[in-house]
Formats: C-alpha cells, sequence, structure tokens
C-alpha cells in the first residue's frame, strides 16, 4: 500500500494515518486505499472509453466490447490479487487487539464491497464505449433509419427469401390476413412444403402447381416463366424490426408502433407498386447505405428500373451492394445493441452469481485472516474431499441427492456441536478449529441445505403449500411430463429465493460475529506443541 | 525533592559527568515521563533526543557532541530544580506458575521439561539461562500461553483479579520469539499501528510512538521497512512495538541472540530501565544464553538443565552455595602448567575449554592463594574471571 501512499494527494495520507491511529480495524480493511484505487482506476478505464476509436461506419460489435472487457479483466483480476495480499498483512486479532463485537459487521460488508469493485471497474469503459456508440444516432433519427431501412429493403432483394409469388392481388391479400393472425407461413418461392398451416386450399394448389417452375423462372429464366417477368409480392413478416430488440429476450416486441407502420407501406406497396413513394424509399435507403457504409455508387434509376421490370434476381445487385447492406444491417445492430446495452446485460441470475461468487470470496479471506494458512489449506482440503465422497457415494448408489444432502446435514450438525463447545475450550484443537472451518463455509447455505434436506426428505415445500400436492401428469404424444400450477411454482420459487437471501442476511448478521469471537477464542488458546 | 526524582538526578550526572550522552538522554527522558513535569519539558527532552539520535545515526556525533553536552547539561540544570511528584503505580504479583511442565514425544526425540513454580511482580526480571535444548524456549511458550501444559497452572492477576481467558491475557502480555515475524510498512507505521489496536488513540498514539521511537534510537529508522533494517534494528522495532502499549509483562525469547557487544548492554540497560519504570512497572522474563549479562539485570534466575530447574531463585542466592569456588582462566601456558599449579591442592577441577580454563577447587583454598601462585611462576593471565557466584557454575557438572 507504499505505493498507492506514494501516489496519493495528501488527504488521502492524512486520511489514512487518522484512520490508522483510530479506527485501525477499519485500516486495516484498506477500504479507503481501495476506494481511491478504484477511482483512479475508474478514470483510467473510463479514458480508455473514450479514447476507443468509434464511427457510425464502423460501430464496435458486441465480441469487439466483450474482448475489450476481458482484457480489461486482466489488470481489474491483477489488482484484486493485490488488494487480498495487502488486506492479509494487518491483522488486529492475529495481535490480540482490542475490538467490538460488532466490528466483524461492518468490516465483512466492506471486504465484500473490496472485492466487488475490481470486478465491477472494467464495466466503466464498456459503458462509455456503448454510450458513444449509442449516442453516434440519436434515437429519433435511429428509430427513422430503422423504418426506412425495412422500407427501402424492399428495392433491394438480397435473398432468394425476400419475394414469393401470388397468383393475384386478392390471394396475396388473403394470405396477408390469414398471416396476421398467425394462421399461414411465408409461401417462399423456393420452400420445398408450404407445410399444414396454409390454410386457403386452393391458394396451396396454386402453389403446387406453379413453385417449381416459379422458382426456375425468376431465378434461372427456365420453365413456363422463362420468357415473363413474374409478378412476385415482397414478404413481410410480423415483426420486420425484431433484430432491433430492446433486450436479449426475442420474445419482446418493443416496436409495434413501427412494424405496423414498416409493413402497412411493404403490403400497400405490394399491391400499389407506387414509383414515386418508391423513389422516395430507394434515395433514403442510398442515404442509409452511404451512411452506414460509405457506399455511394449505387443509382437510384437502376434500382426503380429493376424493381419496374420485376427483376428480383439477387445478381441485379452486385456482390459490393449485397456486402455495404449488411454492413449497415451489422452497424444499425451495434448501435441498437449500445443504446439498449444495459438491459441486455441485465440478467438475475448474472447478478446472483457475482454477488455469490464475491460473497464467498469475502468468506474464504475472512476465514484465511482468521486461521493460520496450514489450517486455511487443510480446511480447503477437507471441504473438497467431503464433498466429494457425499458426490461419489450419492452417484454411486443413485441415492438421487439424498445421501448427499443428508451427509451433509450430519456433518453440519456435527460442526454445530464442536462450534459451542469451541466456546468453552480449555485448549486449542485442529478438529475444533476445522470444524469451524467447515462451519464458516456452510453457515451462508445453511437454511438452504435444510430447505434441500427437507424436501427432498419430506417434500417439505408441498408441505407448505397446504400440503396438496399441485403438481399434475400431462400426457404429450408419447412423453408424460410434471406440469405445476404456476401459483405453486411462484411459491416454490419464493421459498427458495428467500431462503437463499435469509441463509446470507443470517451470516453477515449473526454467525459472522459468532465465528470471529470463536476464531479469536481458538487463536488464542494455547496449542499442545 | 521526593527520593525517586533525586535518585534519579544522581543518575543523570553521573552520566552527563562521564559524557555518556545516550544515556543521559534515556534517563531524562524516563525521569521526565515517570513524574509530573510540563509537557514542554517532555517535549525538550525528546527533541534532544532526536538531535542525539541523528548525530548518532549520520555519524556526526563527534561534530556535535560538545553542543550536544552543553544542552543536555543546560536542560538538566532547569529541571534540577525542579520538583515534580512521581506517578507511582502500585507493584503487584502479576503471574504465577505452579508445577508447570511439559512433555513431548515423538520418534526422533523425547524431552521432559520438569515442574517448575514461577512468580513475578511488576518491576521485577525473571531471567531464564540454559543451555541449547534445555527447555527454555518451552517453558517461555507455556507462560505466554503459546504451549499447553501437561501439568500444573499458570494463572495471571489483571488489577489484582485473577484472569483465565487467554485471549484477555494475550491483550495484555507481549511476547516477542527468537525468530520474529516479518511486518509490512514502516516501523511508525506498524508502531502507531499496534498502540491503536491496543486503545490508544490519537493524540496519545503520536507521543506514545514518537516516545518510544527516539527512547530506543530508531529516530533515523522510524520510515525503514523490514528489509531495510538489520536484525539487531528489527529487534528493537519489536521490543518498540511490545512497548509502545505498555504491556503488563513482557516475554523476550533469546532477544540478545542477534546482537553485538554494545548493543547488548544497551538492551539489557533499556530492559531494566523498562523494569523499574515507576510509572508503567513492567514485569519482564527473558530467556538467553548470555549468563553474565542475564544475570546483571535479573531479580530472579531459573537455570534449566535437561528439562530440570536446577536453580530457581533469586540472582542473589546463587551465591549461597559457595562451598566451591569456580574459577575461569586463559594466558600463555598449558594444562601441564596449571596442573602443576594445583598440585598440592585436593579435590581441584580442571576443564579445558576453547577459550580458557575453568578450574574448581574447595573454598578451603582462598582464590588470592591461587593469583599468588601465578603470580610466583611467572606467568601472564590474559583473562581470569571469578564465576562462584553465576549461574555459569551451574554448568559445572556437579549440578
Amino acid at each position: 500500500m507504499n505505493i498507492i501512499l506514494k501516489i496519493s494527494p495528501p488527504f488521502v495520507r492524512r486520511l489514512d494515518s487518522y484512520l490508522r491511529t483510530n479506527y485501525p480495524a477499519f485500516w486495516a480493511t484498506m477500504f479507503h486505499l481501495n476506494l481511491y484505487t478504484a477511482i483512479l482506476m475508474l478514470a483510467l478505464f473510463s479514458l480508455l472509453g473514450l479514447l476507443i476509436g468509434i464511427d457510425v461506419k464502423d460501430v464496435p460489435t458486441e465480441k469487439y466490447v466483450n474482448i475489450v472487457f476481458a482484457l480489461l479483466f486482466i489488470p481489474a483480476t491483477a489488482w484484486l490479487i493485490f488488494m487480498i495480499k495487502q488486506l492479509s498483512l494487518f491483522n488486529i486479532d492475529k495481535g490480540f487487539g482490542k475490538r467490538k463485537n460488532l466490528t466483524e459487521f461492518p468490516v465483512f460488508i466492506i471486504y465484500f464491497i473490496t472485492f466487488a469493485l475490481p470486478l465491477i471497474i472494467p464495466y466503466s469503459t464498456i459503458c462509455i464505449l456503448n454510450f458513444r456508440t449509442a449516442n453516434l444516432v440519436s434515437d429519433k433519427e435511429f428509430n427513422e433509419d430503422i423504418c426506412n431501412y425495412y422500407k427501402g429493403k424492399m428495392y433491394f432483394p438480397t435473398s432468394i427469401y425476400d419475394y414469393s409469388y401470388y397468383p393475384n392481388d386478392t390471394f396475396y391479400l388473403q394470405y396477408e390476413s390469414s398471416r396476421k393472425n398467425g394462421n399461414a407461413i411465408p409461401v417462399a418461392t423456393n420452400s420445398k412444403s408450404p407445410g399444414d398451416s396454409v390454410q386457403n386450399e386452393e391458394m396451396q394448389n396454386q402453389y403446387r402447381d406453379n413453385a417449381h417452375d416459379l422458382c426456375d423462372s425468376i431465378f434461372y429464366e427456365k420453365g413456363s416463366f422463362s420468357h415473363s417477368r413474374p409478378y412476385l409480392y415482397y414478404n413481410i413478416s410480423n415483426n420486420p424490426t425484431s433484430s432491433f430488440r430492446r433486450t436479449r429476450d426475442y420474445s419482446d416486441d418493443s416496436n409495434p408502433a413501427l412494424d405496423s407502420a414498416i409493413n402497412g407501406f411493404l403490403c400497400h406497396q405490394n399491391i400499389a407498386r407506387d414509383e414515386r413513394a418508391g423513389m422516395e424509399q430507394i434515395l433514403l435507403f442510398c442515404k442509409l447505405l452511404k451512411k452506414y457504409s460509405g457506399t455511394e455508387t449505387v443509382d437510384p434509376q437502376t434500382i426503380l428500373r429493376d424493381y419496374h421490370n420485376h427483376n428480383y434476381n439477387t445478381s441485379y445487385s452486385d456482390n459490393y451492394l449485397n456486402c455495404s447492406i449488411d454492413e449497415v444491417y451489422r452497424n444499425m445492430q451495434n448501435i441498437n445493441y449500445a443504446k439498449y446495452f444495459l438491459s441486455y446485460m441485465y440478467s438475475q441470475y448474472l447478478i446472483v452469481f457475482f454477488f455469490v461468487f464475491v460473497f464467498f470470496i469475502a468468506i474464504i479471506f475472512n476465514i484465511f485472516k482468521n486461521v493460520y494458512w496450514k489450517q486455511f489449506l487443510l480446511g480447503a482440503a477437507i471441504f473438497a474431499i467431503l464433498a466429494t465422497l457425499l458426490l461419489f457415494f450419492d452417484v454411486l448408489f443413485n441415492y438421487k441427492f439424498k445421501f448427499f444432502i443428508t451427509g451433509t446435514m450430519l456433518i453440519v450438525l456435527l460442526c454445530i456441536v464442536f462450534f459451542i463447545r469451541g466456546f468453552k475450550a480449555k485448549q486449542y484443537s485442529v478438529f475444533m478449529n476445522q470444524s469451524t472451518i467447515l462451519l464458516n463455509l456452510l453457515f451462508p447455505i445453511l437454511p438452504f441445505l435444510l430447505l434441500t434436506y427437507l424436501s427432498t426428505s419430506f417434500d417439505f415445500i408441498s408441505w407448505l403449500w397446504y400440503g396438496t400436492d399441485m403438481s399434475h401428469v400431462s400426457a404429450v404424444y408419447d412423453y408424460s411430463y410434471y406440469k405445476f400450477d404456476p401459483e405453486y411454482y411462484r411459491f416454490k420459487m419464493n421459498v427458495i429465493w428467500w431462503t437463499f437471501w435469509a441463509g446470507i442476511i443470517l451470516y453477515v448478521v449473526l454467525w459472522n460475529t459468532l465465528l470471529k469471537k470463536l476464531y479469536i477464542k481458538l487463536w488464542a488458546l494455547p496449542r499442545p506443541n | 525533592m521526593n527520593v525517586e526524582l533525586q535518585k534519579n538526578y544522581q543518575v543523570i550526572k553521573s552520566y552527563l559527568v562521564n559524557g555518556d550522552l545516550n544515556r543521559t538522554g534515556i534517563h531524562l527522558m524516563d525521569t521526565l515521563n515517570n513524574h509530573s513535569f510540563p509537557d514542554e519539558l517532555r517535549q525538550q527532552a525528546l527533541q534532544l533526543r532526536i538531535k542525539y539520535n541523528s548525530a548518532k545515526d549520520l555519524d556526526k556525533l563527534k561534530e556535535t557532541n560538545e553542543t550536544l553536552a552543553l544542552e543536555y547539561n543546560k536542560f538538566f540544570s532547569l529541571i534540577s530544580t525542579i520538583d515534580a511528584q512521581p506517578y507511582f503505580a502500585e507493584k503487584q504479583i502479576i503471574f504465577s506458575a505452579k508445577s508447570i511442565s511439559k512433555a513431548y514425544r515423538s520418534q526422533l526425540r523425547s524431552f521432559t521439561l520438569e515442574p517448575i513454580n514461577l512468580e513475578l511482580s511488576h518491576g521485577k526480571i525473571i531471567g531464564i539461562v540454559g543451555e541449547n535444548g534445555n527447555g527454555k524456549t518451552t517453558l517461555l511458550r507455556m507462560i505466554s500461553g503459546d504451549l499447553s501444559l501437561n501439568d500444573g497452572e499458570v494463572t495471571y492477576y489483571f488489577n489484582g483479579e485473577e484472569e483465565t481467558d487467554w485471549n484477555v491475557i494475550k491483550q495484555k502480555i507481549a511476547f516477542i520469539p527468537q525468530r520474529i515475524k516479518r511486518w509490512y510498512g514502516s516501523a511508525i507505521d506498524n508502531l502507531s499501528f499496534i498502540a491503536a489496536t491496543k486503545g490508544i488513540k490519537h493524540p496519545e498514539n503520536k507521543e506514545k510512538v514518537d516516545f518510544i521511537i527516539h527512547r530506543l534510537g530508531l529516530t533515523n529508522f522510524r520510515d525503514h521497512t523490514w528489509n531495510q533494517l538489520s536484525s539487531g534494528y528489527r529487534l528493537r522495532v519489536e521490543i518498540a512495538k511490545a512497548l509502545v502499549w505498555s504491556p503488563r509483562v513482557l516475554i523476550l525469547d533469546e532477544p540478545l541472540a542477534n546482537l553485538d557487544i554494545n548493543s547488548q548492554e544497551l538492551m539489557l540497560d533499556d530492559l531494566r530501565n523498562i523494569a523499574d519504570s515507576i510509572r508503567n512497572p513492567t514485569g519482564i522474563i527473558l530467556s538467553s544464553q548470555q549468563l553474565h549479562e542475564v544475570e546483571k539485570i535479573s531479580d530472579l534466575i531459573i537455570f534449566l538443565k535437561n528439562g530440570r530447574a536446577v536453580f530457581n531463585g533469586d540472582v542473589h542466592d546463587i551465591a549461597k552455595d559457595n562451598s566451591i569456588n569456580i574459577i575461569e582462566i586463559s594466558g600463555n601456558f598449558d594444562l601441564a602448567a596449571i596442573t602443576e599449579i594445583f598440585s598440592d591442592w585436593s579435590d581441584v577441577k580442571i576443564e579445558p575449554s576453547v577459550k580458557a580454563f575453568q578450574v574448581s577447587f574447595p573454598n578451603t583454598y582462598s582464590k588470592h592463594d591461587l593469583l599468588q601462585r601465578i603470580s610466583n611462576r611467572k606467568l601472564d593471565v590474559e583473562y581470569y574471571r571469578d564465576i562462584t557466584n553465576s549461574t555459569k557454575k551451574l554448568f559445572n557438572d556437579k549440578y
């Protein structure tokens, strides 16, 4: 920490000195210096986020952002290791200093924050990078761009799936109507089978008659339509803008108004084929090409002429243009990701995983601070061996987790007996120390373990649900599965969720302080040799 | 003027007259600290000590010695007219051990420390002496609560009340093992941290740290880290770390092992002064192989031999059993020559060693007669030491 103090402003050094002489327990956590380092690193990482070059024609991809994040994680992890080493250097308890009973409570929380900080700070670069990317185009302009992209894309076919054949407008409108209601699948010209869900039998027959010939004539100039250009309709999907979602959830329909506006235009154009409106969209699409990919070589008249002459073949748009359209789409998608980065990142499970990870680092460090390092390693080995043995026998005899959880509960009970006896001990014992270490690792999940034990052995959660079994067997084809009552499922999840948090809270508020008392006592007791 | 203060003034004056500014400074600081002098005077004494330490560590003592001596004289003249009241602390029994014993059994070695009784009061020093592997460290570890007992009991008394909780006991005693545990950061940061953990907060924390730093001659080493200090200074910092919070008992295992002769003397002087402090009289237990040196400062001596306390009592009681005279002698003579000197004496035992011959003879023969015989034979004596009243004689096979 001398290095950090040397580069610190005088007020940090004064604070360090003040805390050392007045609040040594707090000083030993080095939180003030850690916080100062965190601010420095935050500034540094943020600066990095500001310095990385971005352009609307070359928007950082999600993969690129993830690589930057992974690289920043290296110094962050190094910092975390450095902090752990520094924190272990000064110890009030091993030097038999005076401490208040409740000191351990804030100290543990400080440890938790200390270990969380290095893991959080790399996000600052990512957030700033995404913020800058998101602001390359304003929200309003971006929505217009999405709208223009999908409207204009009609005139720039890049795939054989873009257009389909319908015998006439009535058929098409019938199909559109059933599609909107979710009763039909698009009648792609090269589809092998229209599928069972195509409702209209006549349309289905028509399709079957013409599908093969259409495919050949449109794309290979063969078959019955070889000398004429068939009239095709641009394919419309229910959610054209689904690639521009606001979350990672695919079921999210975040732009219904935009989707409706786009689909309205496309459907109308499929019937009306208004070339003036078409020209307008082609020009707007050309603007997008220029804006997001720098392409300026497109001739709008040629595009419109192709549309007018029913040239839907992708070969009409050369590969260069095809690439440019892809580039526009990719850059727009990346901007969209940047705009909704936080909601993309948000995951309840990810946050819980992060919390538990940091929490257990803090617990392991806490154990390390309280025992001799050889005892710490022995504790880790015992924990690993016990867990492996229990799992091994559980799997070997197919106890379906019952053996594991029953064994764990027995170990916990045994440890609790030693935990209570420890407070009256007159002489240090390795066994007592080890049982305290085991208990320290298991206390945070003790209520959870108890719930698991009661549930696996006595179906406890169902019993809680007034003893009624809320599940029933459903049969689908040859498979049968349990389908829970949604209310029961919610109840079950709530019981698990709150039991988990009860364990965490109980540990921080109660067990940690009691464990500390025992650790201090054991540390002070005379050893056998 | 009170007697205690007068005694102190006399000691300081004698040091001043002899030009020993190191001891003058230390005793001045201790005297001011133990009596109700104004804070400004304490600060002045501290500043003089800082000047001395700085000059000494920078090898400028010769140049500044005269000025410093003048300043000390002036300061002494100033305070010697002041009659301050001493901060007397009650001296009580602080620790007792009854029949404590320990046995190790292993395939390689078995060792038994036979039952030992001990009692320590404030201001007393117990010296534990003996050869390697005779149980000195074992005994100290048992006393400090680091090692469990096979038998007997160790009891600490704080403010007259018996204390059995080892956590409380260890908060009030300091144990400095022979192999000092590495510490991190600068010496001064460690001192202020340790003092704070023992409940000494700012501004008292700074005062105590400054006092102990300059008192123990660590002025120019205050910002040094572990790697920048020699083993002797590491020990000094370790002692400073213990003394800064005024422990009730200070237990030191072989504190003289890594020190040169001058440092040993200074260290022992310091320990005696710490024990004698009237404000914070500390009970000290130390082990050492430097028998003569330890004897000089100890009130009680325990001599361990093969796990047995062959002597356990007042340092003056060693002289009681003087039926045998024991001397160490060396010079330009060999074993044959010295044997010839004692040829007509009975029950004489001569044991040669690397350094000198150890000669034991009944007290019916006079030591003066012995010296006369050597003189008559015109033998040159390089080294002569009478260890009849020293624990060193306990190494003799008789014991």
